[in-house]
């Protein structure tokens, strides 16, 4: 069974554009932390800075995924092989992101004073 | 603290819960051979949409009330790490699930038919579910040190 051009661009586009908004995700959480007037700023805009971080990486997901979705989708033979790609992306971002979120917060909790 | 708010982190913890048997349920089937792409394509919806709501009640919540009133406790209290460690990373580390779990539904919906006959497709969601699952049970488990850090 073929995977239609239109069907495989929007997995890639959606993979794609969660591994950006966990990057972001992890990004801003540790930068906001260091750098307060960033955090100050989403609480301003946010009303709450984790709920700024939130609708940023959805408007974040929202506008990759769109643009990713003009680009055009290779050969049929490459297809799951670069969904694949996408997906262990993915995967290795969020591993990542957790574990670096994790480490910044032993630090700021147990080692930093 | 009020009823609705009472409620609503009854049902983050539910829903939360919820969502991760949905894709241990998912992962535990995409290991089989033949895969039973109806169930995985409504167990990643269940995921999916439990955790979104989660996000949205629990969310409510922790901007509303836990900052104000539950927080202080915490910090004031034996286990202040239970705020400073655990919710910290607990409330930026959620914001994956919500992420991973879309790519999940929305790959097995659109083409559950072709994962299983593609061996490198299909291990790469594998460990995809294994990662929403480990992370929806660190969620959990957490939520149960951070309650308890405010006695």
């Amino acid at each position: 069974m073929e995977l239609s051009n239109i069907r495989f661009t929007i997995i890639r586009a959606t993979t794609y554009a969660a591994a950006f908004a966990v990057a972001f995700i992890t990004g801003i959480t540790i930068t906001a932390d260091l750098y307060l007037p960033l955090k100050d700023w989403l609480k301003l805009t946010f009303s709450h800075h984790w709920v700024g971080k939130g609708m940023l990486a959805i408007v974040l997901f929202v506008g990759i995924s769109a643009i990713l979705l003009l680009f055009p989708a290779p050969k049929d033979e490459v297809k799951t092989k670069a969904l694949a790609r996408s997906t262990w992306i993915l995967v290795i971002v969020s591993l990542m992101g957790t574990i670096s979120i994790i480490a910044f917060f032993i630090y700021e909790a147990f080692l930093k004073h | 603290m009020s009823t609705l708010l009472k409620t609503f982190l009854a049902f983050h913890v539910i829903l939360g819960v919820a969502g991760a048997i949905a894709y241990a349920g998912v992962w535990m089937n995409l290991l089989k051979q033949k895969l039973p792409v109806r169930f995985l394509q409504w167990a990643s919806a269940i995921g999916f949409f439990s955790f979104l709501i989660s996000w949205v009640i629990g969310g409510y919540y922790y901007a509303i009330y836990y900052g104000k009133a539950v927080k202080p406790i915490i910090i004031k209290g034996q286990y202040p790490w239970g705020h400073s460690f655990f919710m910290e990373a607990k409330e930026h580390v959620f914001l994956f699930l919500p992420f991973l779990a879309a790519v999940m539904f929305v790959t097995l919906l659109i083409a559950g038919n072709r994962i299983e006959t593609e061996a490198p497709l299909k291990r790469a969601l594998i460990w995809l579910a294994g990662i929403i699952v480990v992370l929806g049970i660190i969620m959990a488990l957490s939520g149960v040190i951070i309650s308890g850090a405010v006695r």
